[in-house]
Order: C-alpha cells, then structure tokens, then sequence
C-alpha cells in the first residue's frame, strides 16, 4: 500500500488493525451474514490496489468497501436488506439503557432507514463509522463543501422522518441536544 | 458542519449502531478464525506475486520499511558514472543522480503565464493517428530506500529507460532495459539487495493482454473519467481521487499520464489542466534545461517539514503543452539519512513518442 505497506508485512499490520471496523462499517450496511465474505473481498481489492493507498489507510478501506456493499446488495438481489437490516434491529429484543430506549421510540434507526442510500452513508460516516468530516467526503468521493452540503441535507431529512415517526420538533430537539453523544 | 456533525452523532448514538457492539466473535481485538483464513488466502497470493515478478516498484519507486516513513524522501548524490545502455546498445555514461533543475522563474505571474499557454495549447489541432498503439520512450532513474537494515538505512539509485506500446483496450508491450545498480555506499550492498531494492532483470521485454498493461497511474481515474475540458469541472474531477502525496501537481500529472497512456491528449484537456494549475496560489512556474537538454516550462509545488524541503515539479512542452516529466528534489535538511542534499529522489523524462501500428513500431522522428 503506497510505500510504506509495499510489502507483505506492512499489509498484514493494516489487515490487523482495520480488519474490525471494515467488519462493522460492512454489517451496517449489507446482510449479517454477507459481511465476512464482503470484508474478504475488501482486504482482496486493497491488496491488488495497495499502490492506490494515500494516507490513513481505515478511509481509503471504507471507500472500497463502500462500492463492495453495494456491489453485495445489488448481486444479492436484495437492495432493500438495508432497511430490513435496520428495522430488524430497532425491532430487536436487545436489552438497552433507558437512554437508549428513548432513542428506540424516537425512531432514529427506522427514520434512517427510509433515507436514500446516499443519505444515509453521509450519516452514518460521522457517526457509527466514527470518521471525521474531511475522511466521510473522500469515502464519498466528494469535495469536503460537497459533502457538508449533503450531511446537512442528510441530517434535514433524518430530522422530518423522525417527526413523521411521531415526536415534535421541539422534542426532537430537545432529546437531540441532551442525547449521548457517539 | 460542526453542528451538523455533533447533532448526528446525539440522533444517532452507538447504542443504536446495527453493527452492535465489540464484544461478539470476530469483534474482538483477535481476529476471527475466518478472518485469519481469509489472511492466511492473501498471503499465499502475495507470495505468488512476488514469484512472478522480482519486484515491480511504484512510480515513485522508494521501497520503505521501518522506520523512517518521514525521511522516504531523501536522496544522495554520488560523484562517478554510471553505465547506461542507450538504444542502440552503446553504453553511455551518466551520473549516477542527475542534478536538481535549475529553475528560472518566469518574468510574469505564474497565472498569467499558465493560462496565457493555456490559451495557446486550446488552439492546437489534435495529433495525427497512425495507429492503435500509444508509443512512448521514457527515462527515469528513482532512489529506492529501505529503513530496515541493520545498518539503518540502505539506498540503491537504479536508472531505466522504458519503452511502452500501448492499445485503447489496456494490452500493450513494455520494455525496460535497467542501468547497474549504484549502491552510495558499498557496505550496504548486501543489505540493499537483500532488502529486494534492485530489479531482476537487466532487460525485460514483456507483451500484456487486454487490461493487463501494468500502468502506475492511479485506477481510480477511471471512475472519473471522461475529463472536462471546462477547467472548474475538471478541478472537480480531479478532487475525486486522492493522488500521491496530495500535491497538485502530481494529480494533474497523474492524471495526464492516465489520459495518455493508450493515444495523444487531446489539446483542450491540456489546456484545461494548465487553466486548473493556473488557479493554485502555491505553484511556481519557471523555465529550465532538463537532463536530456529539453527545454521545458516547470510548474513546481514545495511541501517543508521540519527543515526539510521536498520539492516537487512537472515539466511541460512550451510548444504543445504536453507533459514531458517530473523531478522530486529534495532542499534543505536530509534528515537521518546523512546524505548530501540538494538532490533529486526521482526524475522521469518522456525522449519521444507517438502512435504506431503496432508493438514493433517506433514513431518517425
């Protein structure tokens, strides 16, 4: 990868410390159980285009896993795994703090599920990926304006879905504000 | 931005992340056994590669391990010659680094000098065809490092002159004929060729299929591509993707090189780019001599850190605009290397080329 991870040794190192969070970026975004095989082909492309690599190499990882999972989704037929994936979730039987489950009757996750792909990634990025601004734009191939332009739009129409699921703005923002930070 | 960012991060807060939480199997700071298998998958096809090909370097061929990432750009200077086999099979003698440029700053501001060429590039007619295969004769010598020897750092300087016919659809034939190895200092030979920083073969003549022609250029053009010819566009498309070093110049030229490799640059991109460069506040332009006796403009951005200048320039046709090479100098401090400084890490110059019938042919000079 560029000129530090040319070798072998140096790949290895990356795989170890970014095999976890490719994982995790690509379970929020394809079937549970297609994310492994996403991951492996992940780690393949970086290796065949370890010269591409510039920088951090998590960012540049994400960006390849980024077309990975859509690629996943659209082989798979099952375009629409996301949402269920999601709806799954947020319908799940998993014991949460009492924070949590005011976030869960808040319906952020059903309200993200009914963005549009685009949308969602640029929200996800920043928060559940945990990536700074400057990194979600270039996983999102887009110019750091672009892509404030976008997360604000994005984080807009998260807010109107989460109204349409039931709270007031004013509650909405009142839990936004007090909420826990990510 | 900031305010957008944190309030995403409260509406959407880790407790609600689908992933779940690190704690289930393959989560965890060991990999799972799936994932060592899959590793384990990638090494055997690693190991396969190097089988295949001794070592094939980036374009910026510094092979650097260890520890000394910052100091990847350094470069040394060496009095003596080295051998070269020129085309007819002569052997010429060459220094073993060639010398930084010398520089002379155009008399007008680098704007109005890039776009006033600019203009003259747009107006030129597109190159005649006389055949499917982009013919170019390069040459080039790089500084390759490795960090990791026992004696801190090993250094070979490996000249090459290439020679590449290129076809639309990524097959072509690539011959590169490597000049001797210069080891600066010979204690480290050993440590240099153990550390794999000297090519195989004194000539490799190879014929690529369909896709396969092995182009340093970054991939990533392609999802970009096609290129405006309007400059703000194509300033655009060029923040797409994330070039070497993050300097201008090198997207552009990266850029150029990736356009070029199978046919002739058609002259409104030229034009486009040297408009797209024109915009930039931190690039100088100058005139200069190149090692081969071209004379070139030079459009050039520094990056400094701490003491140390690594300087970076590319080199274009005053008459067509046609990107004709690039230096990587190294100014100021060499930091841990204990090497002599100003110096050149990589220099590249393009010594002819056109299209041809085919991957026998050379361009009528």
């Amino acid at each position: 990868m560029g000129q530090a991870a040319d070798d072998w040794g140096s790949f290895e190192a990356i795989y170890r410390s970014t095999y976890v969070p490719v994982l995790r970026f690509l379970r929020r975004r394809v079937a549970w159980d297609d994310a492994e095989d996403a991951a492996a082909e992940v780690f393949a492309t970086a290796w065949r285009r370890r010269q591409d690599m510039k920088g951090e190499p998590l960012p540049w990882l994400y960006g390849i896993a980024r077309h990975v999972a859509a690629n996943t989704l659209r082989s798979s037929g099952r375009a629409a795994r996301l949402s269920a994936r999601l709806l799954d979730w947020s319908a799940g039987e998993d014991v949460r703090a009492a924070e949590d489950e005011v976030l869960g009757r808040m319906g952020a996750v059903d309200a993200l599920a009914q963005l549009s792909p685009d949308d969602r990634d640029a929200l996800m990025l920043v928060s559940w990926d945990g990536l700074q601004t400057s990194d979600a734009a270039r996983v999102m191939g887009r110019s750091r304006g672009a892509f404030a332009v976008q997360l604000h739009r994005a984080r807009r129409r998260l807010e109107r879905a989460m109204t349409e699921e039931g709270l007031s703005p004013d509650e909405l923002s009142s839990l936004a504000l007090e909420g826990r930070a990510g | 931005m900031k305010r957008d960012v944190e309030r995403v991060r409260r509406l959407l807060p880790n407790a609600m992340d689908p992933a779940g939480t690190p704690v289930s199997p393959g989560d965890s700071a060991q990999l799972s056994d799936r994932a060592e298998h899959e590793l384990a998958k990638l090494r055997v096809s690693a190991d396969a590669e190097v089988r295949e090909a001794p070592r094939s370097w980036p374009r910026r061929r510094i092979v650097l391990t260890g520890l000394v990432a910052s100091a990847a750009a350094s470069a040394l200077v060496v009095s003596g010659g080295v051998p070269w086999p020129g085309s007819g099979g002569g052997a010429v003698a060459y220094a073993v680094t060639p010398p930084v440029l010398s520089l002379t700053p155009v008399e007008v501001a680098p704007q109005d000098f890039l776009r006033d060429l600019a203009t003259r590039v747009a107006k030129l007619p597109g190159e005649r065809i006389h055949g499917p295969y982009e013919y170019t004769k390069a040459w080039g010598w790089a500084l390759n490092t490795a960090g990791d020897v026992p004696g801190g750092v090993a250094n070979a300087a490996v000249p090459e002159e290439t020679e590449s016919w290129v076809k639309g659809d990524g097959s072509g034939r690539r011959r590169i004929v490597h000049g001797e190895p210069i080891f600066p200092n010979h204690e480290q030979e050993k440590d240099a060729r153990d550390a794999q920083l000297i090519a195989g073969k004194k000539i490799e003549d190879t014929e690529y299929g369909p896709g396969k022609f092995p182009a340093p250029e970054s991939e990533a053009w392609r999802d970009v591509a096609p290129f405006s010819t309007k400059p703000k566009e194509l300033a655009r498309q060029l923040g797409e993707v994330n070039w070497e070093s993050g300097l201008l110049v090198q997207g552009v030229a990266d850029m150029l090189r990736y356009v070029g490799r199978s046919g002739p640059v058609d002259p409104a991109l030229r034009a486009a780019a040297l408009e797209v460069l024109a915009e930039a506040q931190d690039v100088s332009v100058s005139t200069t001599t190149t090692w081969q006796g071209q004379k070139v403009i030079a459009v050039t951005q520094e990056e400094t850190w701490k003491g140390s200048t690594s300087r970076q320039s590319i080199l274009f046709d005053p008459r067509t605009g046609n990107l004709v090479g690039s230096e990587e100098a190294l100014l100021g401090n060499a930091r841990a290397l204990r090497i002599k400084v100003p110096a050149t890490t990589s220099v590249s110059e393009v010594l002819a080329r056109g299209t041809v019938g085919n991957i026998e042919g050379r361009p009528k000079s």
